[in-house]
């Protein structure tokens, strides 16, 4: 859609009162009906996908708008109530956009405010309407008031718009800057758009204390970790249990690899606890991995008829939300309370011992030793695999890769970061071959487990053959990713990528 | 993009009134809409408190112009209107200037295709080379029809010359205009009309004094008086001609 009209937003939460009377006084601005009362809802994902992607979603009184903040531009559809997915729009250039931005999150209110609204229209010799003004104001839950004016041109009448936001500007005594409706809402809740922990860089320098720089990524993770929490345990989307459960992978491989750096005792202690936290939330994990797998496995093998998929969606759906209520429990107990809060400790009081003697070391030199070998071992269990090997020698390469890629991304800022990026870019590769094995595999079993139950009921003897279709399909799935598994690992294992892992960790590559 | 123009030989037969209040209700639920008014007594424009004006008519033709820089914004959100200009007049004589001439007002909507979902050609009286090329551009043309004589002879003319003459592949959608139920002959021409052409439209919209005072309040009649039973006919009109259009793509 081409129709643009220039819009203005200014902020006058300083003074409304003095833009009402300006307004009141213009001979050419005529109020346009009775103030309207308007509730409007600023929408977002958890991690602020649609502001990360320039844009900022509005509800208000049925209709959903998206404004482009880089060009103001706004496409509006109509929706009675507010959306939870990106389905829940009709298809057009929100829906587009919405899905684009969120893919599987859900959408979440992020600022809701209720709004008084007076529209006034600057008329021309005419009559005719050639810019609209509303003044919005209302108040944020936290009670800090909000005033916002939008001048809104006129499409063929840009030299009075811009004849309008002068006068203004002259009359207010300051230029009548152009801002986001959603910035100003934001600043007034006091909520920091793109504020998600999980994104945010943990700051390191390369002579940092080991035991410092890893108890700040660690601090880090911790904080994604409880951000996620009430998501999880709230089932809102399977994205904060994917978050959550990075958090504590990245932590365990941090504690594995802190030998010397945190006492024996205490990381066996913590290893453990969060090994319990990895392995509650594995059910609830790969049910969710395969939930969101059953649209393309449908489209895959019951093209025609995808309902034939019904009751395994049942069977799927009703084991996740078991497996999620053991979960919830888990983080609602006194031992994850107890985790939190001794972890929480730990990391501030650095416990040392006579076997941490690498704990002063600068973080430099232990991340470029764990890192080396932690790409060795990736290295070796890989050379080890051949056609015949185990899926448990690919299952235990997964790991170890896992491992590598989260100390890299943990202290890759020490090191040179560009080399760092192309580091991770190349792992990242040779770990979604392998995830695709392993996701086949544990689907596999569980479409096995799935097959018998759904075998023993009644009239769904057509779901156990497209049962059967679809194991097959996942076979062919998990062959074709054990085809691939060679030509994956030679590119990671391959002279470039050699050379790449020499010059990042050798003394010189140093920030 | 759908176009619609709403068209007549003969003048006076509430061609600009039809235009001026189907445009609005096209655009009611925020559907683009544009409204390019090609007759140059401008009423539509007039109607719309627009002045009318366009820079440059003859580069627009030529399309050294993009037609979108004439595009004015009426006080409705979705309904853009491009006004008329005196000049208009001359737009036989532009038109015969330029390349395959009859195809020239359906290349120049080609610039608007992505903007707007409806377009309404509101166009002047008379046969001519303009009208030839604002049918050709048309999906559809929107006859009023006033249940006289002379007006119903005007719409078989129109008829002959689309499909015999100019050979044009348009629908034509005719509807009763300002009819006048006190009058025998109205009641007469309306049945017999209704009956004997199937492309008739069913929805007849009243001779009435609101429409006339739409020139002075210089509104839709759907905006200053939306329960008055033209305004009810316009919308019913609308929806029939949807309809009609929906099943003719079927």
């Amino acid at each position: 859609m081409a129709r643009r009209m220039p819009l203005v937003v200014v902020d006058v939460g300083g003074d409304p009162d003095r833009v009402t009377g300006l307004l009141n006084g213009y001979d050419d601005v005529h109020r346009d009906g009775p103030e309207l009362a308007v509730h409007r809802v600023l929408l977002d994902t958890f991690d602020w996908r649609i502001r990360r992607a320039g844009g900022a979603l509005s509800w208000c009184d049925g209709t959903l708008s998206w404004r482009d903040r880089a060009t103001g531009h706004i496409d509006t559809v109509p929706q009675d109530d507010l959306p939870r997915w990106p389905a829940d729009v009709v298809t057009g250039a929100v829906h587009d956009r919405l899905a684009d931005a969120c893919e599987v999150r859900i959408l979440l209110s992020r600022v809701e405010i209720d709004l008084a609204v007076r529209r006034y229209r600057m008329l021309d010799d005419l009559d005719k309407t050639v810019a609209w003004i509303d003044l919005e104001r209302g108040s944020v839950d936290s009670g800090t008031p909000v005033a916002i004016m939008l001048v809104r041109g006129v499409r063929g009448y840009d030299a009075e718009h811009a004849r309008l936001l002068r006068r203004l500007a002259e009359d207010l005594g300051a230029p009548t800057a152009d801002c986001d409706p959603a910035d100003i809402l934001y600043a007034a809740a006091g909520l920091e758009p793109g504020g998600y922990p999980g994104d945010h860089e943990v700051c390191l320098t390369p002579t940092m204390a080991a035991n410092e720089a890893v108890a700040r990524t660690c601090r880090h993770l911790l904080q994604t970790m409880r951000a996620n929490e009430a998501g999880v345990i709230a089932d809102l989307d399977t994205e904060f249990l994917h978050d959550f459960r990075v958090a504590v992978r990245r932590t365990r491989s941090l504690l594995g690899a802190s030998k010397r750096v945190l006492p024996d005792l205490v990381r066996d202690d913590f290893r453990k606890r969060f090994k319990w936290m990895g392995d509650i939330t594995t059910p609830v994990r790969d049910l969710d991995v395969f939930f969101l797998a059953i649209p393309a496995y449908a489209h895959a093998v019951a093209r025609d008829d995808p309902a034939v998929l019904a009751p395994l969606v049942d069977v799927v759906a009703a084991d996740q939300q078991a497996a999620h209520a053991a979960l919830s429990e888990a983080l609602l107990s006194q031992d994850y309370a107890e985790l939190v809060s001794d972890w929480s400790e730990t990391l501030d009081t650095l416990p040392t011992d006579d076997e941490t003697t690498e704990a002063e070391d600068p973080i430099v030199e232990v991340a470029r030793r764990r890192i080396w070998k932690a790409y060795r071992v990736v290295r070796r269990d890989g050379r080890a695999i051949d056609e015949d090997s185990p899926s448990e020698m690919l299952h235990r390469l997964r790991k170890d890769a896992k491992v590598l890629r989260y100390l890299l991304e943990a202290f890759g800022t020490v090191f040179d970061t560009d080399r760092t990026q192309v580091a991770v870019r190349e792992l990242k590769r040779l770990q979604e071959n392998l995830g695709a094995f392993q996701d086949a595999e544990v689907q596999s079993q569980e479409l096995r487990e799935f097959a018998i139950r759904i075998a023993r009921r009644p009239n769904d003897a057509d779901t156990v053959m497209a049962l059967g279709i679809l194991a097959g399909h996942i076979e062919q799935l998990q062959h074709d990713a054990r085809a691939q598994f060679a030509t994956s690992f030679a590119r990671f294992d391959a002279r470039d990528n050699r050379a790449l892992y020499k010059g990042l960790l050798s003394p010189k590559a140093a920030r | 993009m759908k176009v619609l123009a709403t068209y007549s030989i003969k003048g006076g037969v509430g061609k600009t009134a039809a235009a001026t209040n189907l445009a609005w209700l096209a655009a009611r639920d925020a559907t683009p809409t544009l409204i390019w008014d090609l007759d140059p007594q401008g009423a539509a424009t007039f109607n719309y408190r627009i002045r009318p004006r366009v820079k440059g008519v003859k580069s627009l033709v030529r399309e050294q112009r993009p037609l979108e820089k004439a595009i004015k914004g009426t006080d409705y959100p979705a309904l853009d209107l491009l006004p008329a200009d005196f000049r208009y007049r001359n737009l036989d004589l532009q038109l015969d200037q330029v390349k395959k001439s009859t195809k020239r007002v359906a290349r120049l909507l080609r610039q608007l295709e992505d903007d707007y979902e409806w377009v309404i050609l509101d166009c002047a009286p008379g046969i001519s080379l303009t009208s030839e090329a604002i049918l050709a551009a048309a999906d559809a043309v929107l006859v009023p029809v006033v249940p006289t004589t002379l007006s119903t002879r005007t719409l078989y003319q129109l008829t002959a010359f689309v499909e015999d003459e100019a050979g044009l592949d348009v629908e034509i959608l005719p509807f009763l205009s300002m009819v006048d139920r006190r009058k025998k002959l109205h009641r007469e021409l309306q049945h017999e009309l209704l009956e004997g052409d199937p492309r008739m439209l069913r929805t007849p919209i009243p001779n009435a004094s609101a429409v006339e005072r739409m020139g002075l309040l210089r509104e839709p009649l759907l905006v200053t008086t939306p329960r008055h039973h033209a305004a009810k006919a316009y919308e019913a009109l609308w929806e029939e001609i949807r309809e009609r259009l929906h099943r003719s793509r079927r």
